[in-house]
């Protein structure tokens, strides 16, 4: 699910530069220093998700995980998916550098709301944190799709139908994600729990608040 | 020193030419080879050529070479999927520069740290 290059007219490609670039500022001064080797691992994990190929019949799509870098990152997602497909966009061809900021939007705010959503669902329990993790696994993946289908919209093309395309090409990676997410978080549950709390207690102790 | 010279003398010289005959005389080796060139040469252009047989010879090769030229077609395709796919070194230098710009990151705020540490102590 990648935007390539030319298929957005200019005015929205640059107005999603402008709308990406200042979601990842804010979401750089909210990364704290300290959490940055984490940012780094999931940005590369997420970097690295994109090959995992899921064949489906005739077409292949692969795996997205915005719920799992919303849930593990909460506000330096947006900075986590931007570099990520920055990379992905040189490295990999996916997507194309004039269609990077539609492509960060497209993916960065599902992984925003996908962390949004789990601090605002998750309970105490580890039931509880497990449907969580799969309700924000399985809507952040199709959250994207909305969001592709949207701007594909501003492009000419009829929002319900690529709306319903892109979300029946990705119903089984709309599962997968909802399984490896509530997999994951079952197991940060028992095993490192802070990893799903701390994204979202705000100490504001991150590079920005020192500046003088 | 009389017995190495009756050695290369006597059996040596006569292995030699024992090699020599049999190099030149069974078939197959250079001698047959080079002999063998010139009658094919003469038969071709002695017998009438049987267009038949070369009809059916002409259509084997050329259904050889299409099959041949289909394989390559497909390999051709083969390796172009391969190569529109990111290979291992683009998956390793992604995650490097991953690692290494945040290791940057991770180092500036930790030097605007300490100066404003050291500045209000």
């Amino acid at each position: 699910m990648h935007i390539s290059d030319g298929v957005l007219p200019t005015s929205v490609a640059i107005g999603s530069y402008v709308a990406a670039a200042v979601l990842a500022t804010w979401s750089m001064r909210k990364t704290r220093a300290e959490d940055l080797p984490k940012v780094a691992v999931v940005t590369a994990s997420f970097f690295v998700a994109s090959l995992v190929h899921v064949s489906l019949g005739p077409t292949s799509v692969h795996l997205l995980i915005p719920g799992v870098v919303g849930v593990l990152l909460g506000p330096s997602a947006f900075l986590a998916v931007a570099l990520g497909l920055f990379l992905q966009s040189i490295l990999f061809q996916f997507g194309g550098l004039t269609a990077l900021g539609a492509n960060s939007l497209m993916m960065g705010c599902p992984a925003l709301f996908a962390g949004w959503l789990f601090h605002a669902i998750k309970g105490k329990t580890l039931k509880q944190h497990v449907i969580a993790g799969v309700v924000v696994g399985a809507s952040g993946t199709a959250l994207a799709a909305v969001f592709l289908a949207l701007l594909l919209f501003t492009g000419g093309e009829d929002f319900f139908a690529v709306a319903k395309l892109a979300l029946a090409a990705h119903i089984p990676v709309i599962i997968i994600e909802g399984a490896i997410t509530g997999f994951l978080v079952s197991f940060l549950y028992k095993v490192k729990p802070e990893l799903l709390y701390l994204p979202f207690t705000a100490k504001g102790n991150g590079p920005a608040t020192n500046d003088p | 020193m009389k017995s190495i010279r009756q050695l290369v003398c006597g059996p040596a010289r006569t292995v030699l030419v024992l090699a020599l005959l049999f190099w030149l005389l069974v078939p197959g080796g250079l001698g047959a080879q080079s002999r063998s060139v010139s009658h094919n040469g003469s038969a071709a252009i002695d017998k009438p050529v049987d267009c038949r047989t070369l009809l059916t010879v002409l259509k084997e090769q050329q259904r050889r070479n299409q099959r041949d030229f289909r394989r390559l077609q497909r390999e051709l395709v083969a390796l172009k999927q391969q190569l529109s796919e990111p290979g291992i070194n683009e998956i390793l230098g992604g995650i490097g520069y991953i690692l290494g710009l945040f290791g940057v990151a991770f180092y500036v705020s930790a030097r605007r740290r300490e100066k404003s540490e050291r500045q209000g102590g």
